[in-house]
């Protein structure tokens, strides 16, 4: 269908030719890169669709554990925390969730050698309410699917790879929706709905895709930073180029404060020095947790104990409104308020990445956000199953039915240097270029009949797949 | 035409701004006291170290009203003497603890008295509190208004598995 229309352009007279061929070239990519990872971008659509809506389905699904009907003061938090670490054998303080309001129960993070897990506290009683391990609640387990398929770095490679072939596919997508054709805008930016089935579904897909691209690009291009091969390099190039997060270093002021309140005691009354070690004015969980109290972070606020990598206590603000985030940092001996991190104070480059994690995660500006990401989710569903539905249309039997092959399948340098610049930019997806040209040329050659079936050349030519 | 697509932009850019405003934080623990306009939540008194009688008060408050009130004294049936102490530094950058005679609580803050901060020193503590006691304080603000809670008693980092007086259940008579 798309071929006929094409020929219908009147251009010159060997452009068509040469423009015929990159249009079935690109056809054909964008059938295969479709064809392997669809399956994976409905996935990545579905529980991104959802992911979306966290704060609110955590809050759902938080219900039965806040808004409580308490009968007593609350208990102060470190009772709270060793109800908590009872509760669970061989375990340990790793956080404490600031709750939302005062008759919530508490969501205390202990570790054991094995996982992490969530129990909830009632704040009265220190009747233990819920225990689960971290990785098995609901929003834990949509976002490793997001992230990682459930399965671990071999899944994250896969949502690379997709997302990756998903960039490919709208660039591929936008050029063969090109209007060449004098029917106006119908089937361009709304689809001819009354025009036969096959031409709906065309535009439904054609239209749908122009829509959602741009969302789309944006989506795939802010979720980078979150993989691992890209993130990593990312990193690495930050590391090399100079501009790697500025590190914020406490240890300097903090080694002074010590400083000083050694030099004190040794000058102040015995008394002091004797409370000092008395244990009466180091800090525990219940100051800490009151001073992140009284600095009103946005929630949700999470308050980490020092540890063997982060000598301080920490109040961290993991809203996913990220430019709203903030950390404190508490001396770990007196509690004292010792450092602040601000978003504003991130290299911008880390600024610019925060701003658009928020944005993948609908988080930046609020409902209009989620339903932006909702609507480029659903939009790709559609794109899938109008895909489908076409290829299964047009498809012949006994044959894959890829679009058609072309007799002479070569790509001018222009194309030649975009597809480097794509290989570049996404390393996973030059890596999967290598492994399918590698693979077509050792194994597809050996087998006629698989290549008849795949829609591949009779020939093994550079670039016909 | 025109104005219909200028609201709808304008529609659009409020819901920008407006949605991405920040959320309310986390709420203050109720309070189990109010003297007038200043709210007194989260109080805990350290567990002193073993055979010692010293240790100091802890908790946040909430200054609810318009204007500056002051913590002017603190008192308690379970302990000799409370002093208001601060960790002041002074020019030379010397850091250490003094009596101070008054707290401020400006209006509309909430101010946490914490260690290594402003805090509560109780001397002379009853000898025979325990961890999940509770110990009566009596806050008296310039404002004339005052007010009595009970103050649990909570662990002693130092002390921690080392001391008898650790709990009830542990505690032998």
């Amino acid at each position: 269908l798309e071929n006929t229309m094409f020929v219908s352009q009147k251009t010159g007279v060997h452009a068509p030719e040469q423009a015929g061929r990159l249009y079935r070239t690109l056809w054909r990519w964008h059938f295969y890169a479709g064809l392997f990872f669809i399956p994976f971008i409905i996935i990545l659509s579905l529980s991104g669709a959802t992911y979306l809506f966290k704060t609110q389905i955590e809050a759902a699904l938080d219900a039965p554990f806040n808004r409580l009907t308490l009968t007593a003061p609350p208990q102060p938090v470190s009772l709270q925390v060793r109800a908590a670490i009872e509760a669970v054998p061989a375990s340990a303080l790793k956080s404490y969730r600031l709750p939302q309001n005062n008759n919530d129960a508490a969501q205390i993070t202990v570790t054991t050698p094995n996982k992490d897990i969530v129990v909830f506290v009632r704040p009265d009683t220190l009747n233990i309410l819920k225990i689960v391990p971290t990785q098995d609640r609901f929003m834990a387990i949509v976002a490793s699917l997001h992230g990682e398929l459930l399965m671990g770095d071999r899944g994250s490679l896969i949502v690379e790879l997709a997302a990756s072939w998903a960039l490919v596919m709208v660039v591929t997508g936008a050029y063969l929706w090109w209007p060449r054709t004098h029917f106006g805008l119908a089937g361009v930016l709304w689809p001819r709905l009354g025009a036969g089935s096959k031409i709906m579904w065309r535009d439904l897909h054609a239209v749908t895709g122009i829509w959602v691209s741009g969302f789309a690009v944006i989506l795939i291009l802010t979720g980078l930073p979150w993989t691992n091969v890209w993130g990593d390099a990312f990193t690495a190039v930050r590391k090399a180029t100079g501009t790697s997060a500025i590190s914020q270093d406490w240890s300097q002021s903090r080694t002074r404060q010590h400083a000083d309140m050694e030099h004190g005691n040794d000058h102040n009354s015995a008394s002091h020095a004797d409370l000092m070690a008395s244990g009466v004015y180091r800090a525990t969980i219940d100051d800490v947790v009151a001073s992140a109290r009284t600095a009103r972070l946005q929630p949700p606020v999470v308050i980490f104990p020092p540890s063997k990598n982060k000598p301080e206590w920490r109040a961290m603000s993991q809203t996913q409104n990220r430019p709203l985030g903030s950390t404190l940092t508490f001396d770990p001996n007196d509690g004292r308020l010792i450092g602040r991190t601000e978003f504003s104070g991130k290299h911008p480059i880390d600024q610019v990445v925060g701003v658009g994690l928020a944005v993948h995660e609908g988080a930046l500006f609020g409902v209009l956000n989620q339903i932006i990401g909702l609507l480029t989710a659903l939009g790709l569903v559609l794109l899938f199953v109008s895909a489908f539905l076409m290829w299964r249309k047009r498809a012949p039997e006994g044959v894959l039915g890829a679009p058609p092959v072309i007799p002479d399948p070569r790509i001018g340098y222009g194309l030649a240097a975009i597809i480097v610049g794509f290989a570049v930019f996404l390393p996973v997806l030059g890596m999967s270029l290598l492994a399918i040209g590698v693979f077509e040329r050792l194994v597809l050659t050996q087998f006629r009949g698989a290549r008849r079936w795949l829609g591949l050349s009779p020939l093994s030519e550079k670039g016909a797949n | 035409m025109r104005t219909f697509q200028s609201l709808t932009a304008l529609g659009l850019l409020l819901c920008v701004c407006a949605c991405g405003a920040p959320v309310a934080p986390p709420q203050m623990v109720a309070p189990v006291a109010v003297a007038g306009a200043i709210a007194i939540s989260e109080p805990r008194v350290r567990l002193p170290a073993n055979g010692r009688d010293q240790s100091a008060a802890y908790m946040t408050l909430t200054n609810q009203g318009p204007e500056t009130d002051h913590l002017v004294q603190a008192i308690s049936p379970d302990a000799r003497r409370l002093e208001l102490h601060a960790q002041v530094q002074s020019s030379d950058g010397m850091v250490a603890m003094r009596e101070i005679d008054h707290i401020d609580i400006p209006a509309g803050t909430s101010m946490a008295l914490t260690p290594g901060g402003i805090h509560i020193m109780v001397k002379g503590m009853k000898p025979d509190l325990k961890l999940g006691e509770t110990m009566t304080i009596r806050l008296i603000f310039a404002s004339g208004q005052s007010a009595q809670f009970q103050a649990p008693v909570v662990a002693n980092p130092v002390a921690l598995g080392e001391s008898t007086r650790e709990g009830p259940k542990s505690h032998q008579h």
